[in-house]
């Protein structure tokens, strides 16, 4: 499923969902149906939705309406939230700590919800982009110093010669 | 020569306000148009009805002699009508590359084909053509918006083109670029415009690009034309200097 998710992302259908996001209006004047790859986008995330609900039923052997209420619709936004959304790893990140974080702040009994929604508020505060937000402006600020360094040493070399 | 956009009566109003009024104009194959007159005139406007982005009030815009009055942006698209917008709309955490394949991918294949196809929907070696063209090689690989606004420009620029475009609408290419990219976008426009035959419209308020690079001008004043002609004559136009140019 993932690798299928994967090739969809690098392909050209991925690369017009990401258009679709960043700027519709400017997708639109160059050819992107966004009517179309909006209401594929849809179709997609419901049909990836039906497989986890489909690999539930024979794991469980049971089911009922009852996980499915509202606050579990809520903690997958989280995860894609806190993870990163727009990030392939992003989800894998965001469910990780949804599931490992109440075991780590076991310690901290009742309170461990609270200091999960500070978290999560600093967090948006700090990074909407989530968790590989942070990596990602990171790594740009890093690309921006070396592409910087390497124009100073240009502008010195250009002097000299002159 | 046959016109290649037909603009008859064009009129958009906004509650009270006419933003456009009754503009009716023809731009023939391989003419590059301008289009000048002062902020709020309605240039932009026009520009949004002709490319469907607004619905006109009023009129009719045909594109080689077919109405596509109401059709939507990426329909007019595949009919090989691009455009550029006034502030900067590139994609900035695609890479220049992907930008440019971006903009051609539509026109490649079918929905089926750009999903199961190759990831860069056979666009790679155009696309490195185009950053060649405007001189962009060695930022091909960087994400767009780590690029100067200049560069950015000649990007959204050569997004335009990307699609093999007919009909090319550039909506002030030329704001906030210096005098030596300045340079360069015009020798691209012109390249372009000669050896592919491509037909533009360029809004812009830089009157020496604008009187050096197209062949026949037009001006807007209060939502209506005011002159057209040669460079030369729309320069000497006496309602032309009262309206726009100044002493």
């Amino acid at each position: 499923m993932s690798l299928a998710v994967w090739w969809l992302i690098r392909s050209p259908w991925g690369r017009a969902f990401v258009a679709l996001r960043e700027n519709p209006v400017r997708a639109l004047s160059l050819g992107i149906d966004t009517r179309r790859y909006t209401l594929m986008a849809f179709a997609i995330g419901s049909a990836l939705g039906g497989v986890a609900g489909a690999l539930y039923a024979p794991l469980t052997q049971y089911v009922d309406p009852v996980p499915f209420q509202l606050s579990l619709s809520l903690d997958l936004l989280m995860m894609v939230i806190v993870g990163g959304a727009g990030f392939f790893f992003g989800p894998f990140l965001g469910a990780m700590i949804a599931v490992l974080l109440p075991e780590w702040l076991r310690f901290t009994q009742g309170y461990y919800l609270m200091i999960y929604a500070v978290a999560v508020i600093a967090l948006l505060i700090y990074s909407p982009t989530g968790i590989l937000g942070i990596l990602d402006r990171f790594m740009a600020e890093r690309r921006t110093k070396a592409a910087s360094a390497q124009r100073a040493v240009a502008k010195a070399k250009l002097e000299v010669t002159l | 020569m046959s016109a290649v956009l037909e603009v008859s009566n064009i009129s958009k109003s906004f509650g009270g306000i006419h933003a456009v009024n009754g503009v009716s104009f023809d731009v023939h194959e391989g003419e590059i148009l301008g289009l000048i007159g002062p902020n709020g005139c309605g240039k932009s406007t026009l520009f949004n009805c002709i490319l469907g982005q607004l619905t006109p009030s009023d009129g009719e815009v045909k594109v080689d002699g077919k109405v596509v009055t109401g059709l939507r942006p990426s329909e007019l698209n595949k009919l090989g009508v691009s455009r550029t917008f006034q502030l900067l709309q590139v994609f900035p955490k695609l890479s220049v590359r992907e930008n440019l394949i971006l903009a051609g991918q539509e026109h490649q294949g079918n929905m089926l084909t750009r999903l199961l196809g190759p990831s860069d929907a056979g666009l790679s070696e155009a696309a490195d053509q185009m950053i060649g063209f405007f001189k962009l090689d060695h930022l091909a690989n960087e994400p767009a918006g780590g690029l100067s606004y200049g560069q950015q420009k000649l990007l959204d620029a050569a997004m335009a083109f990307m699609g093999g475009p007919r009909l090319v609408l550039l909506d002030e290419p030329a704001g906030g670029v210096n005098l030596t990219m300045l340079a360069d976008l015009k020798d691209r426009l012109r390249a372009i415009n000669q050896e592919k035959r491509a037909t533009f419209v360029v809004i812009e308020h830089n009157m020496e690009f604008v009187m050096s690079l197209c062949t026949r001008v037009m001006v807007m004043a209060e939502g209506k034309v005011l002159a057209m002609g040669r460079p030369d004559e729309v320069r000497a136009n006496p309602a032309v200097i009262e309206a726009y140019l100044g002493h």
